[in-house]
């Protein structure tokens, strides 16, 4: 046993002095994948709003070098801290008592220094008319995400008389 | 010419170059090449959804300083293709609906901001079966970066469930990126 436990030790010693790299890649790997991220849900409406969004400034400026929307106001928005793996569902509203359910999953992936997450995220709308369906579905999306960058997700209106909603997704570490 | 040559001019092609109308070089050579041909039909394919998808809220009638338009296929092989096979990963830009820059040249000051990548799914590509040896793109997805696990990714990647399309803009903020999913179906 002795012998045995002598040559494993040996080889992995062997292993880590001809691949240094891959065994601290490995180590760092194990050790440093992140286990929960917080994710920040930004639900934005589009045209209609001409003043300008402080809360959105960043985003919109971008929308608007995209599409000729007239203007972008902030909706709702939830923060969530989620764990690698784990699902989430979150329930906000906005001003006019419009409710949507933000919910998904999501997985960890890196080393600690170079992370993302990989997302399945869904939006739901809530009681959009009064003699509409309970739930209306609004966006479905699947992103590989690094942490610390922002994706912003939009769909075709689901209906002429509904607003375009985009939603906005931030994971961070911390 | 090589087919590997046309793909770089089909990124800056005018709309009747695609359509194999006048006499450049582009117009006829997708006169006579099958595989560029149905390369310049995705092009105008896609203009068309776009147009009609982002005509909603309306895409800019010129394109945005600092964006580059770029149509990416997933991370497509072309087995078998021919001399354009490696551009079945990456071919042109395509038209980019109302935004088309006027003039074909000096987009080189324009490269180093932003891009916008094109996500042609299913619904587009038609699948495998199109003799062009690409394979379906049911779960295609956009990455930009990184490995198949999305580790060391730089940018979000896009994972297209079948049937679904998404334009991914790469933004002037290089920590902003755009998806927008369209569906000829309609719906979310």
């Amino acid at each position: 046993m002795k012998q045995r436990a002598r040559l494993s030790a040996a080889i992995l010693a062997a292993m880590v002095w001809a691949f240094p790299a891959s065994a601290q890649r490995a180590t760092e790997g194990a050790a440093g994948t992140p286990e929960s991220v917080l994710l920040r849900f930004q639900i934005i409406q589009a045209d209609g709003f001409t003043e300008t969004d402080a809360s959105i400034a960043d985003v919109s400026q971008v929308l608007r070098e995209l599409f000729r929307f007239r203007g972008y106001r902030l909706a709702a928005e939830s923060v969530v801290r989620v764990t690698s793996g784990a699902e989430f569902r979150q329930t906000t509203s906005d001003s006019d008592g419009v409710e949507y359910i933000i919910e998904g999953n999501a997985m960890m992936r890196g080393d600690g220094r170079s992370d993302s997450v990989r997302l399945g995220v869904q939006l739901y709308r809530d009681r959009a008319r009064p003699d509409g369906p309970p739930l209306v579905h609004l966006i479905q999306t699947a992103l590989t995400v690094p942490v610390g960058q922002t994706v912003v997700v939009g769909s075709a209106r689901t209906a002429p008389d509904m607003p375009t909603i985009i939603l906005v997704v931030r994971p961070e570490a911390r | 010419m090589e087919c590997r040559a046309f793909v770089d001019l089909i990124v800056v092609a005018e709309l009747a170059e695609l359509r194999g109308e006048g006499s450049t070089a582009v117009a006829e050579h997708v006169k006579t090449c099958a595989l560029c041909a149905q390369r310049a039909r995705l092009m105008l394919d896609a203009t068309a959804v776009l147009s009609r998808t982002l005509g909603e809220g309306g895409a800019r009638e010129r394109e945005p300083a600092g964006v580059r338009r770029v149509l990416e296929m997933g991370r497509l092989a072309a087995p078998g293709a021919g001399a354009g096979a490696s551009a079945g990963s990456r071919t042109g830009g395509g038209d980019g609906i109302a935004w088309r820059p006027r003039r074909r040249f000096g987009l080189a000051p324009l490269l180093a901001a932003a891009a916008v990548v094109l996500a042609i799914g299913l619904g587009i590509m038609g699948g495998d079966g199109d003799g062009l040896g690409w394979p379906d793109l049911n779960t295609g997805s956009v990455t930009q970066a990184g490995d198949e696990h999305g580790e060391g990714l730089e940018a979000p990647g896009v994972e297209l469930p079948p049937g679904r399309n998404a334009v991914v803009f790469r933004t002037s903020n290089p920590k902003i990126t755009v998806v927008w999913y369209y569906s000829s179906q309609g719906g979310p």
